[in-house]
């Protein structure tokens, strides 16, 4: 008995091990390259699987890389700017309100049914519903902000009718609550793409599936599996296929940045973009990575209301708080990945103005150097009431767990103590806690935040310290700084940019926010890769991409 | 033995209810939810996410709903995978996790068990101070610096190893290694020190003057004793390492289920949260009833019924 048991144990155990080891997956090792039949396959790091690859409930930088080559809207970003894509060509109406679209001729789905103007009518209605996380894009389009605030449905009449209207096959009208500078920019973002009506489903499980996934771009989904990789090949019913020169794209999901590092330089993958901080500034020392303008800032915000620090409600106080940090420093010995030393919210290189200028470089530094000012910042403090620091109360500073944020925050500390001998505490809380106390003001005094732009202008970076919008995690109301920016949101050209400019100079001269550095993003490239576009949103163009063949 | 195997059953499933209650309360006590984004989403949108999810009903309701879908085997829909099952993402993951684990688990046991008894024969002699110097580092390195000079070394360097991912059968080795390199360190140390206490004792004095061979003696006596100990901690330490390891399977780009037990609390994902320490959890317990069965197929003393 006790040996039948013994050995039926025995066995079980075995086929449970065994059992494990029956389906296991045999993907993954795709030698990149040319050989074979010349195919062209293009490798590269997504870093994380995706949550998805439906435009309309997209909300991540890594799923707008597939869905940006995967599907297309009206427009392109491409490196030589905005050109038309899905769309012919445009007019707009005399006051600025009306664009009307008209469709090239011939562009189709990957199963070969026409791309209709009623296909983004109802991808854009389906996309502002109150159900998708990035429905506020479509602000600017008549009446989608209600429908986003749940206000009204996507099939009101009248006065509750939404702007977007497929007025023949061909002909797509959009009607604006107002001029918008940016909305022609818009119609080129992975929210604003079409789907089709008939493969989509509410979760955005079709567009994970092959034999669903059915776009309009250059690419489409051959396969995916979880957490391992998604491929992409060449979808030949795109209307400018002639152009495209890659076969076939497949997307690693390789989250440990020194493991994609690894597999770079092995000649798995032809582009990395999360690399090890530790091996950055030599990478960027010896030339190899490129470092692309981003649109994203990261500050320390104040709480303003009333459960803040009174110390910190004195304008002086502030000013003097960022004169004493040394952003040029921290960038330099503690970031250390190319980030900019940031004198406000708007990132440099990314955002041009109607006189196509750098909106950062128009505006200057406002008195805030790069490697900041400490005998103005201790004259600042002593006219606050606070020579020396004395009497200054001790500061707490927030920021979410991370070993960099650590860094960031003790090299704070210690400017502040030996700059203005300020004591500040350090408080470090789990992501999603944190989120929720940044958001609510629910700390003392300081707290580290950053912020990325949605759309390219700069009217994105700025329009979080408008009264009663929580993203600027301070509480900050300035009315006359609303009234700029009410201004620049129903404005173009001149008129917008100059009320961006006011807007920005009211914000810093009342300093709710302490800048510390703009982000750049990073990218490892192979050398066979030629005309990849990262645009400044963050997002991969592969259309007008070429592998070539390299002579060492 | 039928009756002992459905009284644990009993138990078990009383266990598993208290795990899966005491799990439920505790992840929706910790501030932020599935929805906490760095932009604050509307509260329009933040109503409408938690209505699908009935994350707007009262918790006890909630928690009522879950227990009846759990007992139905549902483990819900997944927060921050829309659409995905529970149920699949475990069926995908554990797979990978499991073959990974389940090599290093044969492996502990292939190579920890005989080099414990080598150790324990050789006492004080240049086998067991060999073994003890590995077993000390498989110890005192934790798994993240071994998989990483693995990656490092043999596969960065060297090129041996393939970077990442899992294809041939050279891929195994760097996950297999760092996954399994404790416990089969202390696997064999813990066979040396309970074979060195067995052998030490009277019956094996007695055995050996009756003129019994070596062999015998520790294969048929010494043995049998001395595996109660390594066998308690080789059941546990199957369901510990079948479910994978975040770190591990991280550096060698594994598309396991470790991940999921950590990432799932940074997201609030809820259900995966329930369910991936749930599954852990049975997986567990049926291991732990392995072991005591296994404890009376070892040990005639040892009576199960009692």
């Amino acid at each position: 008995m006790k040996k039948i048991l013994a050995l039926v144990l025995a066995l079980t155990m075995l086929a449970a091990l065994a059992g494990c080891g029956g389906n296991g997956n045999s993907s993954s090792g795709s030698a990149p390259g040319m050989e074979g039949n010349q195919e062209k396959v293009f490798t590269y790091n997504m870093n994380v699987d995706p949550k998805t690859f439906d435009p309309g409930l997209n909300a991540a930088v890594d799923g707008s890389h597939v869905i940006n080559n995967t599907f297309e809207g009206l427009y392109r970003d491409t490196e030589d700017g905005l050109k038309p894509a899905i769309a012919e060509s445009h007019t707009v109406s005399e006051d600025g309100t009306v664009y009307t679209f008209t469709l090239r001729d011939g562009v189709k789905w990957s199963d070969g049914k026409p791309v209709t103007a009623g296909d983004f009518e109802f991808a854009w209605k389906r996309a502002m519903e109150p159900i998708t996380e990035y429905g506020f894009i479509f602000a600017p389009i008549k009446n989608a902000g209600r429908v986003y605030g749940g206000e009204i449905g996507t099939d009101g009449t009248g006065e509750d009718e939404v702007g977007v209207k497929a007025l023949d096959e061909k002909t797509l009208q959009v009607t604006l609550e107002a001029p918008c500078e940016y909305f022609l920019s818009l119609t080129a973002f992975p929210t604003l793409m079409p789907v089709r009506s008939d493969v989509v489903d509410q979760d955005g499980l079709w567009a994970k599936d092959p034999a669903k996934a059915i776009c309009n771009g250059p690419f489409k989904l051959e396969s995916y599996t979880m957490n391992d990789q998604a491929v992409l090949v060449k979808n030949e019913n795109y209307w400018n296929a002639a152009n495209v020169k890659i076969d076939k794209i497949v997307g690693k999901m390789i989250v440990e940045a020194s493991t994609g590092l690894t597999a770079f330089r092995a000649g798995d993958l032809d582009l990395i973009d999360v690399l090890p901080r530790e091996e950055v500034p030599q990478l960027i020392a010896s030339g190899e990575l490129i470092l692309n303008p981003y649109i994203g800032t990261v500050f320390l915000t104040y709480n303003l209301t009333d459960s803040g620090n009174a110390a910190l409600q004195d304008v002086n106080v502030r000013k003097a708080l960022a004169l004493a940090v040394d952003r040029e420093s921290i960038t330099k010995l503690v970031t250390r990945s190319g980030e900019k030393p940031a004198t406000g919210i708007v990132p440099s290189g990314a955002f041009f103005d109607h006189n196509d200028k750098d909106f950062n470089t128009v505006s200057g530094d406002y008195g805030l150097p790069a490697s900041g000012d400490v005998a103005k910042a201790k004259q600042l403090l002593a006219d606050a009431g606070y020579p020396n620091g004395e009497g200054f109360p001790k500061l707490e500073l927030f920021y979410n767990t991370s070993d960099i944020n650590k860094s960031l925050a003790e090299a704070i500390q210690e400017m502040l103590k030996t700059n203005l001998n300020i004591e500040v505490e350090l408080r470090n809380q789990e992501w999603a806690t944190y989120m929720e106390s940044l958001f609510t003001q629910n700390y003392p005094d300081m707290a580290r935040h950053s912020w990325t732009g949605d759309y390219v202008d700069p009217q994105t970076m700025l329009e979080i310290f408008m009264t009663g919008n929580p993203l600027s995690g301070s509480g900050y109301s300035n009315p006359e700084f609303d009234k700029q920016m009410q201004i620049a949101q129903t404005t173009v050209g001149e008129e917008h940019f100059n009320a961006l400019y006011k807007a920005q100079d009211i914000l810093m001269a009342d300093m709710p926010f302490l800048p510390l550095y703009y982000n750049v993003t990073p990218m490892l490239l192979s050398d066979r890769v030629e005309g990849i576009y990262a645009s400044p949103t963050g997002k991969y163009w592969f259309g007008d991409m070429d592998l070539v063949e390299v002579t060492e | 033995m039928l009756r002992y195997i459905l009284k644990r059953v009993a138990s078990t499933v009383v266990i598993l209810f208290l795990i899966a209650t005491v799990t439920f309360f505790m992840m929706r006590a910790i501030p932020g939810g599935p929805f906490t984004r760095d932009r604050a989403l509307p509260p329009a949108v933040e109503a409408a996410l938690n209505e699908r999810f009935n994350l707007d009903a009262p918790l006890m309701e909630q928690y009522k709903d879950y227990m009846v879908n759990l007992v139905k085997l549902d483990l819900g829909p997944s927060f921050q995978k829309p659409g995905v099952h529970v149920n699949d993402i475990i069926a995908q993951g554990f797979p990978v996790s499991g073959k990974v684990g389940g090599i290093a688990a044969i492996a502990v046991i292939v190579l920890g068990v005989p080099l414990g008894i080598w150790a324990a024969l050789k006492k004080n002699k240049f086998p067991d101070y060999m073994v003890s110097v590995i077993s000390t580092l498989g110890i005192t390195i934790p798994s993240f610096v071994i998989g990483t000079f693995m990656m490092y070394v043999f596969g960065e360097r060297l090129g041996w190893i393939p970077a990442g991912g899992l294809s041939d059968w050279r891929s195994y080795i760097g996950p297999v290694i760092a996954i399994g390199g404790f416990s089969l360190a202390f696997v064999t140390r813990l066979t040396r020190s309970s074979m060195l206490e067995v052998t030490a004792q009277d019956y094996i004095r007695t055995a050996r003057a009756n003129g019994l061979s070596r062999g015998r003696i520790i294969f048929k006596h010494a043995l049998k004793n001395a595996l109660i100990p390594v066998v308690t901690y080789i059941g546990p330490m199957v369901a510990s390492i079948m479910t994978g390891s975040f770190v591990v399977e991280k550096i060698f780009a594994i598309p396991g289920m470790g991940k999921y037990f950590v990432e799932s609390i940074t997201n609030r994902d809820y259900t995966v949260i329930m369910g991936t320490t749930i599954f852990y959890a049975v997986f567990y317990v049926i291991m732990v009833l392995f072991v005591d069965i296994a404890y009376a197929v070892i040990d005639p003393r040892i009576k199960l019924e009692q």
